[in-house]
């Protein structure tokens, strides 16, 4: 039996390897995860990436404006042209080391978490909590019980919702300041909200250029004020938003405050003690992590009075057949099992973050927003959608003559990856008179080169349909 | 691959002027289509006769991409004066088309004969993601034949 799970392991082992391995040739458990590192490792790393390791890949992709090294998805083609990925708003593509790392888990472990008392299930537990630990650090939190894991944005905005409002933070008559700007995560909890509670919806109105009118926001808040929750930065046209003003302001109220961060979060970051946001939510997968992962993170003062939304397995403290009494933070948020590979890539995600550091990161987009902005406006028939003062490197463009999607295919002749659509902001897209438009947001690891594949599509596609 | 195998000349100028654009006076049945994900949007109106069996008029009005619009027009001359028994087959065949598997060239040649200017659109097979754009035309008209109010293209393809 024993040299059977043997046998299996060198036969994975030898899967991921590639190569030929004498069959006989035996390996101790020990030794696969060092082999499964050097297997999934891009030539030139050997085995797991250390500090030091990654902080010289990225010094030399900085030098070389060249990051395929470091995310392999890069060194694709398509239809004979590299791939030019300018859809990070929707979802950054992964360094290597994150793949690796869930690769790692699935290999090497594969117990649930929080559950056994054996060495295996242990390990999965505390490596996990790391996870917690590093991402209370990124927010700079105060307790790691106040990161909660959930499965992404969208997930992390419907427990809140819900649990303001079983919580009775939230009652009927309260009104709940939202902006016309938001992401379709951040609107329709609210509306079920509204439809099933009885809670008064008000929105902040856009300008013509795309950013929040203050002045009106002002207009909105009252006593009756009890939650502002609003996007850091557009997913469809790229604003940055003045949140400390608006959190400042509505906090003097006593309004709690909630922040979609699922864009700022790889793109300037967020530290939640200096901008005092009660809760703030974003996804994993827009910052280098692996998909279907998010938080919630809520002062702990507010969430040790709120109540857990998904309920089952884990989170309590005893259940009988009347009732059940629910565990302290964050377990009872966090019921059924883990994406425990997932959330073992948060690390790494973090880890590459850090090493570039955020101020390059920001520089080389500033240069990327400078260098598309100049670019995009030069083109007399491409209209920009949302010119925001302060904005990131998110472009959403319509050009005459052309539907958005049929841009979208032409686009992807070239190899360029773009989104079309409404990106799940139809209210704002409607405000500013659109329907549908074509947006290429940009991450650390494009280049302005990306920016010409993209004005070179703009031309093919005005040039397929002016014959 | 080159767009222009998919936005053929046809396909540009049908989108450009769309045939049996517009409202009709009387029409005995009217749908509307929608899909959601990339804002296409039509209302068709039908025309039958009075054995409730052959389409006398049809058109459409609405807004979308080249290929729903471009559908839209040449599906609308394609099937005036059809039954809808004859409808339903040729949309069977334009599906066919599309998302047949390894068509005997045979099959091939008696498919483009059925489907005339419709086997314009058969570039669309390279692009999966814009199947329900070519869609979404033909649900409308079968809704709108099936005294069906809305129409939404398949969601799996």
């Amino acid at each position: 039996m024993e040299e059977n799970i043997k046998l299996k392991f060198t036969a994975t082992q030898h899967a991921v390897n590639g190569k030929s391995k004498n069959s006989q040739e035996l390996l101790p458990a020990e030794n696969l995860a060092s082999e499964i590192s050097t297997a999934s490792a891009p030539a030139g790393f050997n085995g797991d990436v250390s500090p030091e390791d990654l902080n010289k890949a990225i010094d030399e992709a900085l030098k070389h404006n060249d990051f395929s090294q470091l995310f392999p998805t890069l060194k694709r083609s398509f239809h004979g042209r590299r791939l030019s990925f300018l859809d990070n708003a929707s979802g950054a593509l992964k360094p290597f080391t994150v793949a690796q790392a869930v690769l790692k888990y699935y290999l090497n472990n594969g117990s649930n978490a929080h559950r056994g008392v054996y060495q295996l299930s242990m390990e999965a537990t505390s490596m996990i909590e790391e996870s917690r630990k590093r991402l209370q650090k990124l927010l700079n939190a105060e307790r790691p019980e106040e990161i909660i894991f959930t499965s992404g944005s969208t997930d992390s905005l419907n427990q809140l919702a819900q649990s303001l409002i079983r919580s009775k933070f939230l009652n009927e008559g309260d009104e709940i300041i939202l902006t016309a700007m938001e992401h379709h995560a951040n609107l329709i909890p609210w509306q079920r909200l509204k439809e099933e509670n009885g809670v008064i919806l008000k929105f902040v109105e856009v300008s013509d250029s795309g950013e929040l009118k203050l002045e009106h926001f002002r207009s909105l808040l009252s006593k009756k004020t009890k939650l502002l929750s609003l996007v850091h930065i557009s997913n469809s046209i790229g604003t940055i938003n003045d949140i400390n003003t608006l959190i400042k302001e509505a906090k003097s109220i006593g309004a709690l405050t909630a922040v979609d961060c699922a864009q700022s979060i790889a793109h300037g970051g967020i530290d939640v003690q200096a901008c005092r946001a009660d809760f703030i939510v974003f996804s994993l997968h827009k910052m280098f992590g692996p998909t279907g992962l998010g938080v919630l993170y809520g002062r702990y003062s507010l969430l040790e009075q709120m109540p857990g939304v998904r309920l089952g397995g884990g989170g309590i403290l005893d259940v009988t057949l009347e009732k059940t009494r629910f565990s302290g933070l964050p377990s009872r948020f966090e019921a059924g099992t883990a994406n425990i590979a997932g959330l073992l890539g948060v690390i790494p995600a973090i880890n590459f973050i850090e090493s570039l550091g955020m101020d390059r990161l920001l520089k080389r987009e500033e240069i990327i927003i400078n260098y598309a902005l100049k670019q995009l406006q030069e083109i007399r028939f491409l209209r920009l959608v949302g010119r925001a003062r302060k904005r990131a490197a998110v472009f959403s463009f319509v050009i005459d003559g052309v539907h958005a999607h049929d841009a979208g295919s032409i686009f992807d002749d070239l190899a360029v990856a773009v989104r079309v659509g409404h990106h799940c902001t139809q209210p704002l897209l409607n405000r500013l008179g659109f329907k549908a438009t074509i947006r290429a947001s940009f991450s650390c690891f494009n280049t302005l080169s990306d920016v010409d594949r993209l004005v070179e599509g703009i031309y093919k596609a005005k040039e397929v349909f002016s014959s | 691959m080159d767009s222009r195998d998919l936005y053929q000349q046809l396909i540009l100028d049908h989108n450009k002027s769309p045939r049996n654009f517009g409202e009709l006076e009387a029409p005995t049945h009217s749908a509307e289509g929608f899909n959601p994900l990339c804002g296409d949007h039509y209302w068709f109106y039908v025309e039958l006769d009075s054995s409730n069996l052959v389409i006398k008029k049809l058109s459409f009005k609405g807004d979308g991409c080249a290929i729903s619009k471009a559908v839209s027009s040449i599906l609308s001359q394609s099937v005036i004066g059809k039954n809808v028994l004859e409808v339903k087959e040729l949309f069977s065949c334009f599906r066919e088309m599309l998302l047949g598997q390894n068509l005997a060239e045979k099959l091939m040649e008696e498919q483009k004969k059925t489907l005339g200017k419709l086997f314009v659109f058969e570039g669309i097979r390279k692009y999966p993601s814009r199947m329900k754009c070519a869609m979404l035309p033909w649900h409308t008209v079968i809704a709108a034949i099936e005294n069906k109010k809305l129409a939404e293209s398949e969601s799996v393809y």
